[in-house]
């Protein structure tokens, strides 16, 4: 019984490193390009520095955060969005199968499609948010309480749980596209949303926003709570509970609704 | 003319098609209004404050960039010109009795008008509920000159990605040019932020770039930061211009070695 | 044994009106109306019909992709629309018009991904992928990027990735759709050999009458919806087949006119004419033409044009 575990773990985990892999040499067979792509994605991260930066050149501090404690957000966004783009994609590859009708091979393998679905595009030159963002964390750290294995082990566990968090409601919006074939539009509107949680959560003034950003998108916990615990002395362990249990909520619900809207897929003619 | 007319209502036709997508749409710019204005009045209302700018100023600033970043950019047309030419569908265009320059123009208006169609309601609507924080052109005509200045700007806009897109004749694979290209130009076109925050050699070098006549002056116009000036009509219609010729040979010398290589 | 074994099916799918953005005109299309039959292991069964007809609906529901509406799917004892893993590991689908083949890389590498999704074991890789790969002679562009292949290589090559991890059933869609003659005729015959050594159960879905003429023993006949006809191809021929086609060449020109007389003309050239001619009256109309003045040089008689066949079922 365990060995079986052990097989389909180590099955799941060869698909992974095969499409990591296939999805490397596609950018090698083009390095020039990949090149481009690379120092384009880290513009893009120097520019986004630049415009925190440039605010905080006309303020000290932004709702109660510090220069120093606001690269802790911007940094474990970077990271976060490290992850979704370079092994998810951004799921973008549900949309682009579904429309092309290409999905119908994926839902054919012997293998969870999701899974497939999921890791089936990733685009390796997002891997540079990896290093800006951890840069702004380590620069962030010394700045402000310094290194703390505690905080540090808890901001890593807080950025897997965002992640998924991010994970999970990406994949919400793009099982929209079972329903209506191009559900581009919505994913628009999300995106705008989610790179808002790159700000902390409490320069929302209105109680009920910040709620709903804690509880019912729960972006809170994608940026600002780990950079929360990081750079503070105390820890609010309330916080890291409800981390954790946004992340498996948010993935059960997640998974469930993949597999409704499927469902609805296959009855649907295509 | 009418050859281009059936092209523009195709391209109408083609993006009504996806009739969920398009409702989505239409919420979801209307939210990004919402998410936009709250952010900054959030911001303004500890008491910080952004350069020079008020917070209506501000506020006017990101909702016109919006505005335009909606109705008048042509990115679709960058990407499209290099699906074709990677696909070999180019050939077909060089067959059909219009230029391709005009053609894809064309075809761009289509989506420009599917684009207007959709969002003027949501756009008026927000410019009514905001009423409170827009700010006023400086100058009498400010509005039209804001006109033309946009439409100017559109133009200007189109031969920009559209040589983007022809750069594709050169380039094997051009998704990284054109992401490069993208981000450059929509960071100089001040969709990131106002580039009169940006330190000031950058922004002289801007004043040689066309970019910031894509969003920024425009911008800079309607909402009072700038006073207009007879500069900001010529330098764009210069640039227009150049560009034009630019483009147009830039096409010639790239279909002679694509067919000369074959697809 | 029997292999897969069907009921009814029913499917109806829905139509938007793209014309009016706010109001949807929904209409209820049936794409396949009351299909049933069953099939045999090892058999290698045809579909053929026009397009729209619900060949590829058919596909799809014994695969598992779509839910029919009413009645019940059964392959090999699985119900394909619960999607168990142990049938996925046991049929492929190949689609002639959408490739499954990663396009920027050589195809080794999806063969590669398909061999940890199948879990195909090492030797049992090497060997399907080298006895394919001589039988289907590319192994000079397995290494190359699929999109410097062409068309009939990169089919080629999807039919090995299908291949590799030994399915009991294969779906075909369309397989030989916009290749070339000869690449038609390579994909045919290994797909027949294919047929024999391994006994797979083929199911193929196809507009050309060629594929199904060349492979089939048995044909399924779909039209909107609905199966017209079921059997085996040389009993269609004799049954439906109730012309002949009877080619003259003359050793002079003819004129239409001159001809017409000795019955309906199917091809017309001057120094050879085709006609349709009905079973019984074959001896009649050779006699005619032999006893006339017109100089012959040649005569054939053929089966109809299975074309042709199919055609006069479907006005039936």
């Amino acid at each position: 019984m365990k060995d079986m575990g052990f097989r389909k773990f180590k099955k799941y985990l060869q698909i992974f490193l095969q499409l990591q892999r296939i999805n490397l040499m596609k950018r090698m067979s083009y390095p020039v390009s990949f090149i481009m792509s690379c120092s384009t994605v880290l513009l893009t991260m120097v520019l986004s520095l630049l415009f925190i930066n440039v605010s905080f050149s006309f303020m000290d501090n932004l709702a109660g955060w510090t220069y120093y404690q606001m690269l802790a957000v911007v940094g474990s966004y970077m990271i976060i969005e490290c992850i979704m783009w370079a092994f998810f994609g951004q799921l973008n590859a549900i949309n682009f199968h579904i429309m092309e009708g290409t999905m119908d091979g994926i839902l054919l393998k012997p293998i969870d499609d999701q899974f497939l679905a999921s890791f089936w595009r990733g685009d390796p030159e997002d891997f540079m948010r990896l290093i800006t963002g951890s840069a702004l964390v380590v620069v962030s750290i010394e700045n402000t309480i310094g290194l703390d294995f505690l905080n540090l082990s808890l901001f890593l566990f807080l950025i897997f749980n965002g992640t998924v968090i991010l994970y999970s409601f990406n994949l919400i919006v793009r099982s929209v596209s079972f329903w209506v074939i191009d559900g581009s539009g919505l994913w628009l509107l999300m995106e705008r949303v989610t790179s808002n949680s790159q700000f902390p959560v409490d320069i929302y003034y209105n109680k009920i926003v910040r709620g709903a950003l804690t509880y019912i998108i729960p972006l809170a916990f994608v940026a600002t709570v780990p950079a929360k615990i990081l750079t503070n002395r105390d820890i609010d362990f309330q916080l890291v509970e409800l981390s954790f249990v946004m992340a498996i909520f948010f993935f059960f619900v997640s998974r469930y609704f993949w597999k409704f809207s499927l469902k609805h897929y296959s009855s649907a003619s295509s | 003319m009418g050859k281009y007319l059936a092209v523009i209502s195709n391209s109408i036709k083609k993006n009504l098609a996806y009739r969920a997508n398009t409702f989505i749409l239409m919420i979801s710019v209307l939210f990004s209004f919402g998410v936009l204005f709250y952010f900054w009045n959030s911001i303004y209302m500890q008491g910080n404050k952004v350069g020079t700018y008020t917070l209506s100023e501000i506020i006017s600033y990101y909702i016109f960039i919006t505005i335009f970043e909606l109705l008048f950019t042509s990115t679709n047309t960058a990407w499209s010109i290099g699906d074709e030419i990677r696909n070999g569908q180019i050939t077909n265009s060089i067959l059909k009795p219009m230029g391709y320059f005009e053609y894809k123009f064309s075809q761009s208006l289509g989506v420009i008008f599917y684009r207007m169609m959709l969002f003027v309601p949501v756009i008026a609507l927000v410019l009514f509920l905001l009423r409170n924080y827009l700010t006023q052109p400086k100058d009498d005509y400010g509005y039209l000159f804001f006109i033309i200045l946009s439409f100017l700007a559109f133009i200007l806009n189109y031969i920009i990605y559209y040589i983007v897109g022809i750069s594709s004749f050169w380039v094997v694979d051009n998704n990284g040019f054109f992401f490069t290209c993208l981000v450059v130009i929509s960071f100089m076109q001040g969709q990131w932020m106002p580039l009169d925050l940006l330190p000031t050699w950058f922004v002289t070098l801007g004043n040689y770039l066309p970019f910031k006549y894509l969003f920024f002056v425009p911008v800079g116009v309607v909402s009072g930061r700038s006073a207009f000036e007879y500069s900001m009509l010529i330098i764009p219609l210069l640039w227009c211009v150049s560009l034009y010729f630019l483009a147009k040979f830039l096409y010639k010398k790239g279909i002679k070695k694509y067919e000369g290589y074959g697809v | 044994m029997c292999k897969t074994y069907e009921f009814v099916e029913k499917q109806p799918g829905i139509k938007y009106s793209f014309k009016n953005l706010f109001k949807a005109e929904k209409k209820k299309k049936e794409a396949v109306n009351d299909v049933s039959f069953s099939i045999e292991e090892g058999e290698l069964i045809g579909f053929l019909g026009p397009n729209g007809a619900g060949k590829t609906t058919t596909l799809k529901m014994l695969s598992g992709i779509l839910t029919p509406t009413s009645g019940k799917v059964q392959v090999m004892g699985y119900e394909p629309i619960k999607r168990q893993k142990e049938y996925k590991m046991q049929f492929a689908f190949v689609m002639g018009q959408k490739m499954q083949l990663w396009w920027d890389l050589p195809p080794m590498e999806s063969f590669l991904l398909n061999k940890k999704i199948y879990e195909v074991s090492d030797e049992d890789f090497k060997k399907n992928l080298d006895e394919m790969v001589e039988l289907l002679d590319v192994k000079g562009i397995i290494n190359k990027q699929v999109r410097q292949l062409s068309l009939g290589e990169r089919m080629k090559c999807e039919l090995i990735a299908a291949l590799l991890h030994n399915p009991k059933v294969l779906f075909l869609d369309e397989p030989t759709i916009g290749l070339d003659v000869v690449a038609q005729k390579k994909i045919r015959d290994f797909i027949k050999k294919y047929n024999k050594e391994r006994k797979t159960t083929i199911i193929l879905t196809s507009h050309y009458m060629e594929d199904i003429a060349q492979l089939c023993k048995r044909i399924v006949i779909i039209d909107l919806g609905k199966i017209v006809y079921d059997g085996q191809l040389d009993d269609l021929i004799a049954k439906y087949a109730s012309n002949k086609k009877v080619t003259i060449y003359f050793e002079d020109g003819v004129t239409k006119k001159e001809v017409g007389k000795f019955g309906n003309i199917s091809e017309f050239e001057s120094l050879k004419v085709s006609f349709e001619v009905p079973r019984n009256d074959v001896k009649n109309m050779i006699g005619g033409i032999l006893t006339s003045d017109l100089i012959i040089k040649d005569i054939e008689i053929d089966e109809e044009d299975i074309e042709s066949i199919i055609r006069n079922i479907f006005t039936k």
